[in-house]
């Protein structure tokens, strides 16, 4: 290869020279010619003349053997650099061209990388596409339930897999220095055999540990760096998660947590699961298995009847879904289609601006191009001289749009904008730079090919050359400005629709006072604490006690209450329940499913900490701990559905179960009082009924402590954390936000892609105005001596305006027209995404419609009004 | 006799077999065709160099700069054992074709 390369660059040189010695070959044809001639009795002048005649066009033979000698790379190299000094001499026009294109490749670019991060990039696992993850559908409960353990074991023995592996998630919280709560996968030993993934440091989990006393971890490269500092000294350290010791054995490589929610730490399950929880009722464990993905519906048909079998007859069915698609949720991927579609229209809508710029220039070089026809180039030539100025103009462009994006994805990952996105996933892979590459290109071709084709296509034999590319450029220019018209109008339309669900999220009332709450989440150490031996023991009682007392005596806090938090957009927990008169509500009963309500764990002052009404009765007390008679609160709907028109002040519940599995009595509960109905599952849940528990009743050590503060929530933050430690140092408080930053945090993706989208839609229109305005600034200045006479003639300067006005309305209409069919389409597929708001929106296709149109109307008045006062006399000396 | 406008292929085999006289410059390979050919054919010189170029490309000549009669240098083209054997063909499948002409030409029925 290299000698072919050495090869070819000598003959380069030996070309150049034999070039210039052409000249000199021919000069010794005529020399010997002349000779010849005088020979012949001619004067030395006629002789010379005779021979030169004779010889019949020394231009073309020159061009001739250059022709035959040069190759496209000695005619692109001349364009290249005849390019490069035409955009030098320019730079107004060539900054302005450079930045649109950075914008353009460089959004481009920084949502492709994140489309391909959570979308496309493969996990560093063996074989993405062979691994499925395992989910039953049960009636009643839902599409995605994990099995318990018996089923997961029917899963192994059927050898329906060649291996099946099984995980369950936890949370606990690592102390030893700052505390940190951090996400806890328990799997089976073959786990990571199955999916194909080593251990980056150290090693993943063997034999050998079985019969080790210790437990093995393996944690993610994140939580490494993030709180080992990539210290190599982790493996064989000793950490305490929760409850449980662990001992480091490996590091994980990067990416490998993007499955399952980032988890930090991977533990065996027989080493960390109670056997309590391996029963039958206790869904917790999804498989993971490798399969050939055209085998996948002969397994489903085959486990189905299994896992029934096992888990009891309320499954229907079983699913194996590919890993790839487990990863992300389906409205994140939504998500970033929608802003990748977004960012393509902008982008075509820069191309289309710089190909306007282009064409526009077209007339004006209309001469030099007539003079390159005439002395021989062939349209081949001229269109690839043209292409290629274009595309001395797009690289530096694609050069600045990937540092742009580079700077983006910097910033989108630290802001974390589109939801669960990982910064993992934004680097600027291969892949991601291939594609900046291929649209840099593209963009090249998409600017440069219409002005390329319209001078070429220009031929010396239909008379003026210069006409004929000034009619094809105008039309072309036209049909562009339509173009960024549309695409502007669809843009436009789907950030409006997108912006007025977020206001619409916006004022979706929870049903609970946000303002003015500060939560954070305590866990008591089982060092200090102990562990409880069961349901009924109260040890936590009075730390919990204890903790609110001092909590509510600093300044700037009115209330305390602890419990489960109020806020969980998506969740819905059904509970089985007795009613007094012996009817029986089961949880798993799709008869019973609308009757069923979902059960909260609440403390004293709850409801009055979240400024929620107690309508009937009153909320829990200090009083109403373990030693006091079992006690509930339930909501309006509650009320409504099963004591409709009667006071259910009085009434009894009981919450013992029997069934395979889970079986507990407990005392009868009566219903102390009625709230008001809160959306503990965020706008998307219909108002369901729901009942209370007195968490003082069922102690915990894991809760969430809420406040009522006086002051803004993050004031006192610090104040609260001082008192915590005082209390007990050892107990860790974390996840401290306020309650309004979670509520937020809920419709945070929608609202980042809704400004990103707004952003787009902008941009989008603002091009898509100076299109109309550069192309209407071209039409006067190339009327100027048409206009100025008729301002000579006496033509009233609203007649021109209207004049010039009217071909902008000729872009418009058509423009609007394709626009608004584009925008339904477009609005008809952001259905999932939207809250309360119709596709067809007709205010919001109507702001829209009118905005663009406002828009271009106003860009195309400032050339008019330049029309109009045009000087005649000074206009028709030029 | 008319001086005939030469074809591109037509006027490389003459090249070709000009040059296997001897090695020679453009303006000799000018004056040796109309010479031998008693003024039938004759070349344009705009299209002669082109031409001579383009054989060797092809590899069928190659050249050399060389001092020459007067005080200007010559381009001095020489057959390679290639272009002998494509002057060859091509002169084999010319007496071919003029074999054919004439006997059509002359044809009484």
């Amino acid at each position: 290869m290299f000698g072919r390369l050495i090869a070819y660059g000598r003959e380069l040189i030996r070309r150049r020279r034999i070039e210039a010695e052409a000249d000199e070959e021919l000069q010794f044809h005529i020399e010997m010619e002349t000779e010849a001639h005088r020979a012949r009795g001619l004067s030395p002048d006629e002789a010379r003349l005779a021979a030169l005649r004779d010889f019949g066009g020394l231009t073309q033979a020159r061009e001739g053997v250059r022709g035959v000698r040069t190759t496209w790379m000695d005619s692109a190299s001349q364009d290249f650099r005849y390019a490069a000094r035409l955009w030098w001499r320019q730079p107004a026009f060539t900054a302005a061209a450079l930045l649109t294109l950075a914008v353009g490749i460089g959004a481009t670019t920084a949502i492709a990388s994140a489309a391909y991060g959570v979308l496309l990039r493969p996990l560093p696992v063996h074989d993405e596409g062979s691994l499925f993850v395992g989910y039953a559908n049960f009636a009643g409960i839902g599409d995605r339930v994990a099995l318990s353990w018996p089923a997961f074991k029917a899963w192994h023995d059927s050898e329906v897999f060649a291996d099946v592996a099984a995980v369950t998630s936890s949370r606990a919280d690592l102390i030893d220095g700052v505390a940190e709560r951090i996400s806890i996968q328990k799997v089976t030993s073959n786990f990571f055999r199955v999916i194909g993934v080593d251990a980056a440091v150290g090693r993943v989990f063997s034999e050998a540990d079985d019969a080790s006393p210790e437990t093995p971890a393996v944690i993610s490269d994140a939580l490494w760096r993030s709180r080992f500092s990539s210290d190599v000294g982790i493996i064989g350290k000793h950490l305490q998660a929760g409850r449980l010791a662990v001992t480091v054995v490996g590091v994980l490589p990067k990416r490998a947590d993007r499955w399952r929610d980032s988890a930090q730490m991977w533990v065996p399950i027989d080493k960390t699961v109670a056997a309590q929880e391996l029963r039958v009722g206790y869904h917790s464990f999804t498989p993971v298995a490798r399969l050939s993905p055209g085998l996948a519906g002969g397994a489903v048909d085959r486990l189905t009847p299994i896992t029934a079998r096992v888990e009891g007859a309320e499954i229907s069915h079983v699913r194996l879904v590919p890993l790839r698609k487990d990863v992300s949720s389906p409205r994140l991927q939504r998500i970033l289609v929608v802003l990748f579609v977004g960012v393509s229209l902008t982008w075509v809508v820069v191309c289309a601006n710089l190909s306007n710029l282009l064409l526009a220039r077209g007339p004006t070089r209309a001469g030099e191009l007539t003079v390159r026809l005439a002395v021989g180039a062939t349209r081949g030539r001229i269109v690839q001289q043209l292409l290629i100025e274009s595309a001395v103009l797009s690289l530096p462009g694609g050069v600045l749009g990937v540092w742009t994006a580079f700077a983006a994805i910097q910033a989108m990952a630290s802001a974390g904008p589109v939801g669960a996105l990982n910064p993992a996933d934004l680097e600027l892979s291969a892949p991601v730079l291939g594609f900046a590459l291929l649209i840099t290109i593209a963009s090249a071709i998409a600017c440069g090919l219409v002005p390329a084709m319209t001078a070429g296509r220009a031929s010396l034999a239909r008379g003026s050359a210069a006409l004929e590319i000034a009619r094809t450029s105008r039309r072309w220019s036209h049909a562009l400005v339509i173009a960024e018209i549309a695409v502007g109008l669809v843009v436009l339309v789907s950030a409006a629709l997108l912006l007025k669900s977020v206001g619409r999220i916006r004022d979706v009332d929870l049903g609970f006072d946000a303002q003015n709450v500060l939560v954070f989440q305590l866990s008591l150490p089982t060092a200090t604490y102990g562990s409880a031996t069961s349901t009924s023991d109260d040890r936590y009682v009075r730390p919990q006690r204890e903790i609110l007392t001092r909590l509510s005596a600093l300044p700037g806090v009115e209330k305390a209450s602890f419990g489960v938090g109020i806020f969980n957009p998506g969740t819905f927990f059904r509970t089985s329940l007795t009613l007094e008169g012996g009817r029986k509500i089961l949880n798993g009963d799709p008869k019973d499913a609308p009757f069923a309500p979902a059960m909260y764990f609440v403390g004293p002052d709850y409801f009055a900490v979240h400024g929620v009404r107690v309508l009937r009765g009153r909320e829990f007390s200090p009083g109403d701990d373990f030693s006091a008679p079992r006690v509930v609160l339930i909501n309006e709907a509650m009320a409504a559905l099963h004591w409709p028109n009667q006071n259910p002040i009085g009434r009894r519940v009981n919450f013992s179960l029997s069934r395979p599995g889970r079986d507990f009595t407990e005392p009868w509960a009566e219903v102390v009082g009625v709230v008001a109905d809160i959306r503990h599952g965020g706008v998307d849940l219909p108002v369901k009924p729901y009942i209370y528990r007195s968490a003082m009743q069922y102690p915990r050590p894991d809760f969430q402590v809420m406040l009522r503060t006086s002051i803004p929530p993050d004031a006192v933050a610090n104040a609260v954390r001082a008192e915590v430690r005082t209390f007990d140092a050892t107990v860790p408080m974390f996840a401290t936000q306020t309650l309004r930053d979670v509520v937020e945090g809920a419709s945070a993706d929608v609202r980042h892609t809704s400004t990103l989208l707004a952003t787009l839609a902008g941009l989008t229109v603002a091009l898509a105005g100076a299109g109309v305005f550069s192309v209407l600034a071209y039409v006067v200045a190339a009327r100027r001596r048409d206009l100025a006479i008729r301002v000579a003639l006496g033509a009233r300067p609203a007649a021109l305006v209207g004049s010039v006005m009217r071909q902008g309305v000729s872009m418009l209409v058509p423009g609007v027209l394709v626009g608004l069919a584009g925008a339904f389409a477009a609005a008809g597929s952001l259905q999932a995404l939207l809250f309360q708001v119709e596709p067809g929106d007709l205010s919001v296709f109507a702001l829209s419609t009118v905005a663009i149109i406002v828009i271009s109307l106003a860009a195309a008045y400032v050339p008019a009004r330049r029309a109009a006062r045009l000087d005649p006399v000074r206009a028709l000396k030029e | 006799m008319s001086k005939t406008d030469l074809l591109q292929g037509t006027l490389d085999v003459l090249i070709l077999k000009i040059l296997a006289l001897g090695p020679n410059h453009g303006w000799g390979i000018s004056t040796r065709l109309r010479q031998i050919s008693r003024e039938g054919l004759a070349t344009s010189h705009g299209s002669l160099y082109p031409a001579l170029h383009r054989l060797e490309v092809r590899g069928d000549v190659r050249s050399e700069m060389t001092a020459s009669e007067n005080n200007r240098r010559a381009r001095v083209y020489t057959l390679t054992p290639a272009g002998r054997r494509r002057l060859e063909a091509e002169t084999a499948s010319w007496e071919h074709f003029a074999a054919s002409m004439r006997r059509v030409l002359k044809a009484t029925e």
